[in-house]
């Protein structure tokens, strides 16, 4: 595509040159050329507000983490003394490593079973079945019910002697824990409360599971592709750009976890729901040591853009564009 | 990995009229019997009872009388239906909860508006053009989601308040106009699955990148860009903490921001389960609706068929 | 647009900038307050929630009212030359017909003795104490506030609030009860003043009592007493499950315990640097408490029984005694079912409660300094106490000259509970105990206090001795 319609004396130039001098008439500038230019002009309006509302912001909060700040008095430099305590073994000192352990835990249960549970649902809810709206509309149902409410009502279903929970394994015999109020069961608490949720990753499966073109399926059918090879030959790859889009989306933000610990659990029992942005924002808003806050924050920042990037780079194996591989 | 895409279709239209049947190409065998359908039925019931199961409790605790709202055991049915919480929860803050839905609806639709269009916009090259540093830029993108808002909370307060932006809504709206990390990736994801070949037979017929953008990719993707709203729109109706920090006086609270005023205080305090709950059922309710309506006539029926060859 | 990131420079700017503006505000005149003393009698028909047949209801009911009203009327400040606003941000422990009490009544009457300010309702929702954090590091907070807790220390250490001492003469603070000014007295400024008073009595179900064939708690109770009752008012069912629970152990409100049997909870009265409750007398108070809990299990445990929070557990009417803060009780009359009343706390070596510190601060960069002031005096003067203690915000005054109306014309008087419990123990109260760094003191505190007495995983003993051992040791670090 790139050569196709240079100019002849553009084409003898050396290759450097063909891409540095910028062409006023745009009937001049190749192709390429004129996909960067619009390429930039699409996404102008992202960066003049990552230059209005975040760099700054970003920027200052890295200033931050080398500094002791309470955010009412001028910050005070003390180099990378908040990064050093962080990373201690002592919980007095630091939680880092008791929350980030929580927040994996819960991270690396809630993503994938909600990934799959998602997709299974809008499996289901593809089919050809009457009230298929309202099925859908009543499996999105807990992702617009608001936060708050959701805390209070799960804080009941979870009670030990008489939340619904509890009740319903009583039936087949078993003595249900204490939940929010037991460390061992506390986090699968939180994960069971988030998988009621998956109507979100629900919705986008059913989008990307519409968006497959019929013609696929009955090619497949004609080249003597059962229901399973079907499945598994034209459905998953055409739908594996949305799993990739709900895994590296889901994960990030579920390293984010903090209304319902806040609400619910202010991190306990003995801070086995201390999630790491609770910690956090105790740091900052309470204790306000607002430098020791951020360097946690930007530590977290780098976890997760390398787990990210790991996953990007895996997608290259796995996932499949229609358009030809994004090579990212 | 079947390259799929080598299949086509000649003399195939481009969009499927909106009437033809829609037929799922993920018919089991299995499920066309009697037995499979009776199953698929069971499953999708007993998970709605799952579900709904706390819906019901929000609505019964909604119009039960107060000292019905916290007993042990729970009291699921309550003895008397006070359809009298819902105006006294309406008028109970000096401020109508009326005031709140007008909010609410403002702030949203505003929301939902500039999320969704200003993302497509910024999508559409990651998906489709090259162009140098496309990757990196990528991942920066993808970055600014990785923050932990908290620390970054407080000097973006004093940008707004530099701006004199405080106590408007214009810190809640203005950002969503330029784009919003999770939904370009998103909307990214999507137009990637749409064939290049369209692109290429576009361009033969002498599109531009911006024309096939506007007339081609974006009225194929109305499912995405349907989601793209939906999410914004219920996302800006149930923010809580965005309202709190820049909106000073209640006759600007959006509805989340009501509901916490019922809450007096944060974390275990005397709550009023049932108008909280009343205000949690206004809240959902139109929610649902619209979503309903969206889901209809947006996520299901269009199909992209084959290609011209 | 390119912004600036926070530098030093621009602190010191900002913090140069409001002291510039604080020296000018300063520059008009103080209005002098006069003080009138009359007696005022007065029939009222009020409409009050009762009780009838465990059912709350509205009853029109008259009332005779003779009070001597000890009345300080501000002296309208010269107007000045344009109407000054006012950001005023309070919360509503009650709930939201809470705020009405000072949309429709108080703020008009501020307002409508003081022509010239407008004042703007903000209330505190959600974490406002995040929020006013941001607007006091970019310089715009309200100009009067209710500030308590964590947070409050620290904008009163970073010197966000404006100090105080001139604003009332010594007489007029000794209205105050001492333990509330002791809390907002930080490196010998004064930076708020007493909104209302909440302090803790043993609340009591009456049907349960009646039940257990029990004589209802009065002054002379002691711990043994109480154990006694609270023995028997635990009853199981006959398949040996607790139906009713004698008492409900809040160990997140405990420090009373130790100081009744002669005990301590740390160093000094505020600002402790030493925890202390490891010692024989305040260890006494704890295994007293934690047999209940744990021993003897006439208490519920976390699991059983938290909706959300330990505050709504005798509204089930499953407790037969608990302890009630001040501002629950008109929440109590619209939400039990069932006849309860209010008995002062169980005495061992001496009598002692629980006072907690609520306030009102000024902005240090408030923009009119005098109004600010009209604002808080009003808002902690008599008539604003009398209005918020006998509406349905239901607040114990911070006032000893208004706690007479507290006992005879709050809400809760009227509907016939004994309130007065509450002002009596105000009287034996001692402030909630906080130490420096308090915030981080709780990191600490907070996990191993929850293995004691949530998940019971730690010992009494063992817990106490490394919870005191890595307090102090921290605590050491920061003296």
């Amino acid at each position: 595509m790139s050569s196709e319609s240079l100019t002849g004396d553009a084409a003898r130039r050396p290759a450097q040159q063909r891409h540095s001098k910028f062409l006023f008439w745009p009937s001049q500038r190749s192709m390429k050329q004129q996909e960067e230019i619009a390429s930039w002009i699409f996404i102008l309006p992202w960066i003049i507000g990552f230059i209005c509302f975040t760099a700054g912001p970003m920027l200052t909060s890295l200033y931050l983490s080398l500094t002791e700040a309470t955010m009412l008095e001028p910050p005070k430099f003390i180099g990378l003394l908040n990064y050093r305590n962080l990373f201690s073994f002592d919980e007095v000192t630091s939680l880092f490593w008791r929350t980030l352990y929580n927040t994996s835990y819960y991270v690396f249960l809630s993503v994938p079973l909600g990934l799959i549970l998602g997709f299974l649902i809008a499996l289901l809810l593809n089919q050809n079945i009457k009230f298929r709206g309202i099925f859908r509309t009543i499996y999105y149902l807990p992702s617009i019910i608001p936060g708050v409410a959701v805390a209070l009502l799960w804080i009941l279903i979870f009670n030990r002697q008489f939340g619904v929970l509890n009740v319903i394994l009583s039936w087949v015999g078993i003595n249900g824990p204490a939940w929010l109020y037991d460390e061992t069961w506390a986090k699968p608490a939180l994960v069971i409360m988030s998988l009621w949720g998956s109507g979100g990753p629900m919705l986008i499966f059913l989008a990307g599971l519409q968006g497959i073109p019929t013609e696929l399926f009955d090619a497949a059918k004609v080249d003597g592709a059962g229901s399973w090879q079907r499945f598994w030959h034209v459905t998953i790859p055409m739908v594996s750009p949305t799993i990739f889009f709900v895994l590296v989306t889901g994960i990030i933000g579920s390293f984010q976890v903090f209304t319902t610990t806040y609400v619910m659990t202010q991190g306990g029992p003995a801070n086995s729901t201390m999630m790491y942005v609770l910690y956090l924002f105790n740091l900052a808003f309470q204790q306000f040591r607002m430098g020791y806050a951020s360097a946690l924050g930007w530590v977290y920042f780098v976890i997760i853009m390398l787990l990210t990037m790991l996953i990007l780079r895996s997608s290259a194996l796995w996932v499949y564009y229609e358009s030809g591989a994004m090579g990212d | 990995m079947t390259t799929a895409n080598t299949t086509q279709v000649p003399g195939r239209p481009l969009r499927r009229s909106h009437g033809e049947t829609w037929r799922s190409p993920h018919r089991l065998r299995a499920i066309r019997t009697v037995t499979g359908q009776f199953l698929l039925y069971l499953t999708l019931v007993i998970g709605s009872i799952v579900i709904l199961f706390p819906f019901y409790w929000m609505v019964s605790t909604s119009v039960k009388p107060p000292d019905e709202v916290v007993t042990l055991p729970i009291t699921w049915i309550p003895s008397r239906i006070l359809w009298s919480n819902y105006p006294k929860a309406i008028n109970a803050l000096p401020v109508s909860v009326l005031v709140f839905v007008k909010n609410s609806v403002v702030l949203s639709t505003l929301v939902a508006i500039g999320h969704t269009f200003t993302s497509a916009l910024v999508a559409y090259p990651f998906a489709r053009l090259r162009f140098r540093g496309r990757r990196t830029l990528f991942l920066i993108i993808l970055a600014t989601m990785m923050i932990p808002g908290q620390i970054t909370m407080i000097p973006l307060f004093i940008i707004f308040s530099r701006l004199h932006w405080v106590n408007t809504f214009l810190p809640l709206v203005v950002p969503a106009y330029f784009g919003d990390a999770y939904y370009i990736f998103l909307l990214r994801q999507f137009f990637a699955t749409i064939p290049k070949e369209m692109d290429d037979a576009a361009k033969i017929d002498g599109c531009s990148v911006y024309a096939i953008f506007f007339r081609m990719i974006l009225p194929m993707s109305t499912p995405a860009l349907g989601i793209t709203a939906i999410f914004s729109f219920s996302g800006m109706w149930n923010a809580f903490l965005g309202p709190m920090i820049y909106l000073n006086q209640m006759e600007k609270f959006p509805l989340a921001l009501g509901l916490r005023a019922f809450q007096a205080g944060p974390g275990s305090r005397a709550i009023h389960w049932e108008s909280m709950m009343a205000i949690s059922v206004l809240m959902t309710i139109p929610m649902l609706v619209l979503f309903f309506i969206t889901q209809r006539n947006y996520i299901q029926g269009i199909v992209i068929t084959g290609v011209k060859g | 647009m390119v912004t600036r990131p926070m530098t030093r420079r621009r602190f010191l700017g900002g913090a140069a900038l409001g002291a510039v503006g604080a020296v000018l505000a300063a520059c008009g005149a103080t209005p002098t307050p006069q003080v009138v003393e009359k007696v005022v009698t007065s029939v009222v028909e009020k409409e009050v929630t009762k009780l009838v047949e465990g059912t709350p209801q509205v009853v029109k009911e008259t009332v005779v009212v003779k009070e001597t009203v000890v009345q300080e009327v501000v002296a309208t400040a010269a107007p000045t030359a344009k109407p000054v606003e006012l950001r005023f941000e309070d919360e509503a422990e009650i709930g939201p017909e809470g705020f009405k009490v000072f949309t429709d009544v108080l703020i008009p009457k501020f307002q409508q003795l003081n022509p010239g300010i407008t004042v703007k309702f903000e209330p505190a929702t959600g974490d406002w104490s995040q929020k006013i954090t941001a607007e006091m590091a970019a310089g715009d907070a309200p100009d009067v506030m209710v500030a308590y807790g964590n947070a409050a220390r620290q904008w009163m250490e970073s010197g966000q609030l404006l100090p105080l001492e001139d604003v009332f003469t010594k007489d007029e603070l000794v209205d105050f009860y001492d333990e509330q000014l002791i809390a907002f007295n930080v490196n010998n400024h004064l930076y708020e003043i007493p909104k209302y008073v909440s302090t803790i009595v043993l609340a009591y179900n009456k049907d349960a009592f009646d039940k257990a064939g029990l004589k209802y708690p009065d002054d002379s109770w002691t711990w043994d007493d109480f154990l006694m009752a609270v023995e028997k008012l635990t009853v199981k069912d006959s398949s040996g499950k607790t139906t009713q629970w004698g008492y409900r152990v809040m160990q997140n409100y405990i420090a009373h315990w130790p100081w009744q049997n002669g005990g301590e909870w740390m160093d000094k009265e505020a600002m402790g640097t030493k925890i202390l409750i490891d010692q024989p007398k305040s260890m006494e108070a704890l295994k007293f408490n934690w047999d209940i809990q744990f021993t003897y299990k006439y208490s519920p445990m976390a699991q059983d029984m938290e909706q959300v929070g330990a505050f709504d557990t005798f509204q089930t009417g499953k407790l037969g005694l608990a302890e009630a803060h001040s501002w629950q009780v008109t929440d109590y009359i619209a939400r039990n079912n069932f006849k309860y009343d209010y008995a002062l706390l169980p005495q061992k070596e001496k009598r002692v409660g629980q006072i907690f510190a609520d306030g009102y601060g000024i902005f240090k960069g408030t923009k009119d300094k005098n109004a600010s002031i009209a604002l808080l005096k009003f808002m902690t003067g008599p008539d604003a106490e009398r209005e918020m203690c006998t509406s349905v915000l239901g607040l114990q005054p911070s006032r000893k000259s208004v706690a007479s109306v507290w006992d005879t014309l709050s809400q809760g008087a009227k509907a016939g509970v004994n309130v007065q419990a509450f002002s009596q123990m105000a009287k034996v109260a001692r402030l909630d105990p906080y130490f420096k760094n308090n915030a981080k003191v709780r990191e600490i505190f907070n996990p191993i206090w929850d293995s004691i007495w949530v998940t019971g995983k730690v010992g009494l003993e063992e817990g106490v001795a490394e919870l005191v051992k890595k307090v102090n040791d921290y605590l050491a670090t920061v003296s």
